[in-house]
């Protein structure tokens, strides 16, 4: 399989661990990359106008002819919202008026539907199950919305179903699909702050030994900030937060340093180890 | 005297070609209406111009043609002139048309062999201040109507023998209502039933609104009625898989399914064979809240009154064939085919519960103590699955604090279903009501956008709700989730701008009415259209609020949308009345406007098939048309690629007569050749006429049944023959009298306007334009402004002469 | 002015960057109890839509609401007119941001746009630092999370352009034009 890669602005600062786990299960499955040669940002959050955003996406979108794989669900959002803007004839002529190239309709598509197709077909190289780890799937917002995508944008379940093929144990929380409120944590800390603490207990409280994630901002919420957090409730929560990518890396055998796991604030060795025990016995 | 009087205004070769030479003679009338044609238009010249028409015998004209002296000189000129076609420059025809057709079958012509020209509302009383001009116009229309009056032939109408038996499908409240009002009328009934009982939904309901009496209580009468009525026949288990014929005689097919009992041994105790079966699956008829056996009868009061076998829960153990005292239980039933000749069909298909569980934000099948609607009604029936006991599923205790939350799918784009179902406002008060009443300290709040209770005695009953001490909440619930055993209500209350996280023990989703995905085999057989919503639409929203688009089909109850109990039995009486009076008889006369087809030349394409709105027309080597059907709206000639359908009323060559006729004198520039369709945009030129709305002269109107008649090659005709523009007019968009005749012409229109662009004409000069027969000042609007275009491109042609060099 | 309209053209303004259908608002609420940060905010999202339709121009353009959007998208699956309130919150902040108002929510929403203008790209180290500046108030946070990534060499301070940044910086001026 042969994809366009777009890795998003986060990939070159703090979701380095979300490239380097991506281009490495995306090698140890056979998947191809070629990334975009002058991909830009697709505005993330902060670009109001919809217009300019979606004219900001359509600039990478138009960049190639293949299929399009993002593994940053904020960019992977951005992109299919652009696409879907653009079948409105008006919003498509002023597009297509100021980018070099008239757009066409391009596929865009997640590295979680990616390895989901692949291991469909074969899951033959997932060497190290991932016994009964305990993984909660945390999906945030952008996944499915705006809805027509891959799974309900109210209640996905897709992810269980990948855990389940890693022979891990999904475990399944109430705030799953609560937003973590990364857009608004430079002006309001505090609150963003409260709502990713109510997420971490939700999801500790159902047992989760583990949290997937599918979104950079999803992860700097939950990973970078739960020092910080356990300092302010004088608590220790200790959830590690993996990319979806790194959690499938792991089952796919690869190892910690190919996976950018020591660049994860909450470390999550102790229980790639603890996986690899129960292997073992 | 005429004679002679003739002979002094005309030369004697004219007085020859007159009368001794004209095959078919005619005779002209001008109408003065009094001042309201003579007021404007000059009379003389009027009368000395058609007398010089060809074939034109006598010209006379009239202070009234309407009135009993004008039609006894029309009458006595057929004698004395031998006059075969007459010609009545009058009013508008759909004002007396029918008055002179009479006139002139008196005098023992064929009712046909009239032609009107309309020279009062669409001439003489909109030019008022350009009384030369108007004149003008005047002689044009004359012209038009003798060269359509000269190709005129006699029709006759045709009466055919029909059945007098109906077929209703579907045998819920609104389907038993039109079988008995038919057969208490001595009709015979088919009623035809999917299920293995009667009753649809209403007998699955507790109590009913706005008076809480028992709903199975008033509808069980009337479904024994059905059952013992020597006119009904019951077909129940049935299902209707072929529709041939048109009204009066349609054909129908279909089988009865296996019940696998059998009906006149079974005594419906139930218990016996139920009691040894050892399957249990979710009964449909409580919702998924009770459980039924493989062998089970719907409900205690169903009709017939006897067992059935699901054979997809069955396992063939037979124990309920040992255990059957009546010997009734037999697996080796078979489903039966059977075929029906009936004159009408009432369809009565009603509609299926919007399903919750798309609503995923509200955990329907995810949280048990979610429930919907139609659960509630279950539970609060004695005869239900919990025995009149309101309980959460999770406990089974009784529930201390029930939510409604109302529009659960309806109006609701994310699910598509944009509209009101109508009902459930009622029902949730009527629901809230009897738990109140049941349990007065039951804590019970209804969450609703707008509480619509538009009915007799509907508001009443929604006070009565509210002095219960019922709450209301204005929120249209964004959530519900589960925390601890616990649902817990997201919502805004918009009236106080308050956020609310509310705990209760039972949330009640109403759920909407939507259309009956069963009854879309038998919508496609009858080729009934359907509306955005879904369901099937009626004739005319208003006016014609039974009658499906396809004669002799009517609609009753749900079918057409989401009505309650009362509306529904209403419609049921007024589909069997529609149904009486179309059969009563036991013959129906045909207009004898329809299209038929040369076999020769037809080439089986189809296209006709498919543009036609009545299915009238079907392509059985070669194209046939079914006169019984057909409605004369001419789409099917103008789609034809090889003008193998004509109309009898409106054919080709009458149309391109009137056509050469308009453009054989350039009398004015912009000269305006413009069809319009009888129900709309002619209706809307007549009112236009009435209402006095004066506008440019220059438009030469040809009235068709429907846009879709203007096949193409009318518009290049008129161009060719020198109109500077042509103008189609059309009901609007949405409101074709024949569904979708002026979209077809739109697409016509527009692909012809590409032609002509390629070919150098001014696309400008075809101008299509949609006006109701309400909207006269419109079409006064759409004349003046395309008369406007019109002088702006220069007469026809000059597009051409600039395009040449040097030109 | 309309006593119901007020000021028609912000209304209209808005109507053109959110969509009309806007306008078939209902006044539900759904969106309000959808949003993960209603708690936080003075006038909800539905409160929004209502200002903006009635050309309550000031009150609208003043609501904390403006940027306590997520742009989780909840509001925009859950409508049931079909309207994208996450859409007109985004108008809300462009004519804020057209008619130069500031604010410190506007700041980091503008040092960000003008980053792609100038770079294509985003470096959050270097968003960061500069919203430090604009709002010394965020210093406790930037820092501890500067903290945190710094060690794990998530920090990246050179500059990353690219090479269409013209056309970057004309998506901006020819389609974010009023």
């Amino acid at each position: 399989m042969r994809l366009a890669y777009y890795p998003g602005c986060v990939s070159r600062s703090t979701g380095k661990e979300m490239d380097r786990s991506t281009r490495a299960v995306c090698v140890a499955l056979g998947i191809e990359l070629e990334e975009l040669p002058d991909w830009s940002c697709c505005g993330a959050t902060h670009v109001p106008n919809e217009l300019v955003s979606t004219g900001l996406a359509a600039r990478n979108i138009i960049q190639t002819e293949l299929p399009i794989m993002t593994p940053c669900s904020i960019c992977y959002s951005n992109l299919r919202n652009a696409v879907q803007r653009m079948e409105v004839p008006e919003v498509r002529s002023k597009v297509d008026a100021v980018l070099t190239k008239s757009h066409e309709r391009a596929r865009i598509r997640h590295v979680l539907d990616v390895i989901l197709e692949v291991l469909q077909k074969d899951d033959d190289r997932l060497v190290v199950p991932l016994k009964d780890l305990k993984t909660a799937p945390y999906y945030g917002c952008l996944l499915t919305r705006p809805k027509g995508g891959i799974d309900s944008p109210e209640f996905p379940t897709i992810m269980e179903g990948l855990v389940k093929t890693l022979k891990a144990e999904p475990v399944d929380f109430g705030l799953k699909a609560f937003c973590c409120a990364g857009p608004i944590f430079m002006p309001q800390e505090e609150a963003a702050a409260d709502i990713i603490y109510s997420i971490l207990k939700d999801a500790k409280k159902a047992g989760a030994e583990v949290l997937v994630t599918v979104c950079p901002l999803c992860h700097l919420m939950l990973d970078a900030k739960q020092k910080s957090l356990e300092r302010r409730h004088g608590e220790q929560i200790g959830i590690p937060v993996l990319y979806v990518t790194q959690l499938v890396g792991i089952a796919l055998g690869l190892g910690p340093e190919e996976l950018g796991l020591n660049m994860n604030s909450v470390s999550p060795m102790p229980v790639v180890e603890k996986v690899y025990e129960r292997v073992a016995k | 005297m005429i004679l002679k009087e003739k002979a002094n205004h005309i030369s004697f070769k004219d007085w020859m070609r007159i009368h001794v030479q004209s095959p078919m003679p005619i005779g002209v009338y001008v109408c003065h209406c009094g001042l309201n044609i003579a007021g404007v238009l000059n009379m003389d010249e009027l009368k000395s111009f058609s007398e010089k028409l060809p074939d034109v015998v006598i010209a006379r004209d009239l202070p009234f043609s309407c009135s009993d002296i004008g039609q006894e000189q029309i009458q006595k000129d057929v004698a004395d002139f031998k006059l075969d076609r007459v010609v009545v420059a009058a009013c508008s025809p759909r004002l007396h048309e029918p008055t002179f057709r009479r006139a002139i079958t008196k005098a023992g012509l064929n009712p046909y062999m009239l032609e009107m020209a309309n020279i009062r509302e669409q001439c003489s009383w909109v030019h008022m201040d350009q009384p030369a001009m108007a004149t003008q116009k005047a002689k044009d229309l004359i012209r038009m109507a003798v060269a359509k009056a000269a190709l005129l032939q006699p029709l006759e109408s045709a009466t055919i023998p029909v059945s007098r038996d109906v077929l209703v499908v579907g045998g819920g409240v609104a389907g038993i209502q039109a079988a008995l009002d038919l057969a208490d009328s001595g009709q015979h009934v088919y009623l035809v039933e999917r299920r293995p009982t009667i009753g649809g939904y209403m007998a699955l309901l507790t109590d009913v609104f706005p008076t809480n009496d028992c709903s199975i209580c008033v509808l069980a009468p009337k479904m024994s009625d059905v059952y013992n009525h020597p006119l009904i026949t019951l077909m129940i288990y049935s299902e209707i898989l072929g529709v041939e014929g048109s009204v009066g005689n349609f054909r129908v097919s279909g089988v009865k399914k296996a019940r696998f009992v059998d009906l006149k041994k079974c005594k419906g105790c139930i218990n016996e064979c139920a009691g040894v079966c050892p399957v249990e699956v979710p009964s449909e008829y409580n919702f998924g809240i009770g459980k039924r056996k493989a062998i089970y009868v719907p409900f205690p009061q169903a009709v017939p009154q006897v067992a059935c076998v699901d054979p997809q829960a069955c396992i063939g153990c037979a124990r309920c064939i040992e255990a059957c005292p009546a010997d009734a239980v037999n697996f080796e039933e078979k489903q039966e085919e059977f075929k029906l000749t009936v004159g009408a069909i009432i369809v009565a298909t009603g509609w299926q519960p919007f399903d919750a569980t798309r609503k995923e934000e509200y955990g329907f099948g995810r949280h048990r103590d979610v429930i919907t609607s139609l659960q509630l009604e279950r539970m609060l029936n004695a005869a239900g699955p919990t025995r009149g006991e309101v309980v959460r599923p999770s406990t089974g205790e009784i529930a201390g604090s029930i939510a409604f939350l109302q529009c659960v799918g309806s109006r609701d784009a994310t699910v598509g279903n944009i509209y009101c179902s109508r009902i459930c406002c009622m029902a949730s008060l009527k629901n809230a009501q009897l738990v109140k009443e049941k349990y007065p300290d039951t804590e019970i709040t209804i969450h609703y956008i707008d509480i619509r209770a538009g009915g007799e005695g509907y508001e009443e009953f929604y006070l009565r709700a509210q002095k219960l001490g019922i709450n209301f909440v204005r929120a249209r619930v964004s959530e519900i989730d589960e925390e601890d055993g616990s649902l817990y209500l997201n919502f805004e209350d918009t009236l106080s701008s308050s956020f609310r996280r509310v705990k209760y023990d039972l949330a009640v989703l109403s759920i909407g009415l939507e259309p009956d995905k069963n009854a879309e085999v038998l919508g496609n057989l009858l080729g009934l259209s359907r509306r955005t919503d879904g369901f099937f639409e009626i004739a005319h929203p208003k006016m014609r609020p039974v009658e499906a688009h396809i004669d002799g089909v009517f609609i009753a109850g749900c079918a057409s949308g989401p009505k309650e109990i009362q509306t529904s039995i209403a419609q049921g009486s007024a589909a069997a009345a529609k149904a009486m009076r179309l059969l009563s008889k036991g013959e129906i006369e045909l207009e004898p406007t329809s299209a038929y087809v040369d076999r020769d030349l037809c080439t089986q394409c189809k296209l006709c098939e498919d543009v036609c709105p009545k299915r009238a027309i079907s392509v059985k080597s070669p194209a046939l048309v079914d006169e019984a059907a057909c409605k004369g709206c001419g789409s099917c000639a103008a789609a034809c690629p090889v003008d193998a359908i004509q109309m009898r009323l409106f054919s080709d060559q009458q149309i391109l007569a009137q056509i050469r006729a308009a453009t054989e004198e350039k009398s004015e520039f912009p000269l305006i050749v413009a069809f319009l369709c009888n129900w709309c945009s002619y209706g809307a030129a007549d009112l236009a006429g009435t209402s006095r709305i004066q506008y440019p002269t220059n438009a030469r109107n040809i009235r068709v049944m429907c846009a879709g008649r203007v096949d193409p090659s009318f518009i290049l005709e008129a161009l060719q023959r020198g109109a500077d523009g042509v103008l189609v007019a059309g009901c609007r968009l949405g409101e074709c009298h024949y569904v979708k005749g002026n979209y077809q012409a739109l697409q016509r229109v527009e692909v012809l306007k590409g032609v002509l662009e390629k070919i150098g004409i001014n696309p400008g000069r075809v101008k299509i334009v949609w006006c109701a027969a309400s909207e006269g000042d419109i079409f006064a609007k759409d004349i003046k402004q395309f008369v406007q275009e019109l002088k702006e491109m220069g007469p026809i042609g000059t597009e051409l002469k600039e395009a040449l060099p040097g030109a | 002015m309309s006593p119901v309209k007020g000021d028609a053209k912000f209304t209209n303004e808005v109507l053109r960057l959110a969509g009309l259908e806007v306008r078939t608002c209902i006044q539900c609420g759904t969106c309000s109890a959808a949003c993960p940060t209603a708690h936080l905010m003075d006038n909800s999202i539905r409160r929004l839509v209502k200002f903006s339709l009635e050309g309550r121009k000031e009150e609208a353009l003043a609501s904390s609401s403006v940027w306590l959007c997520t742009s989780c998208l909840l509001c925009t699956v859950r409508c049931p007119r079909g309207i994208r309130p996450k859409v007109l919150v985004g108008a809300l902040r462009d004519i804020f941001e057209r008619e130069g108002r500031k604010d410190k929510d506007q700041a980091y929403e503008d040092l960000f746009m003008r980053q792609i203008m100038d770079l294509g790209r985003i470096s959050e180290a270097l968003l960061s630092a500069e919203y430090l500046l604009a709002d010394p108030a965020s210093a406790v946070q930037t820092m501890e999370m500067g903290l945190e990534l710094l060690p794990k060499g998530k920090i990246t301070v050179q500059k990353d352009r690219i090479k269409g940044t013209d056309e970057v910086k004309s998506i901006f001026a020819e389609l974010g034009k009023g």
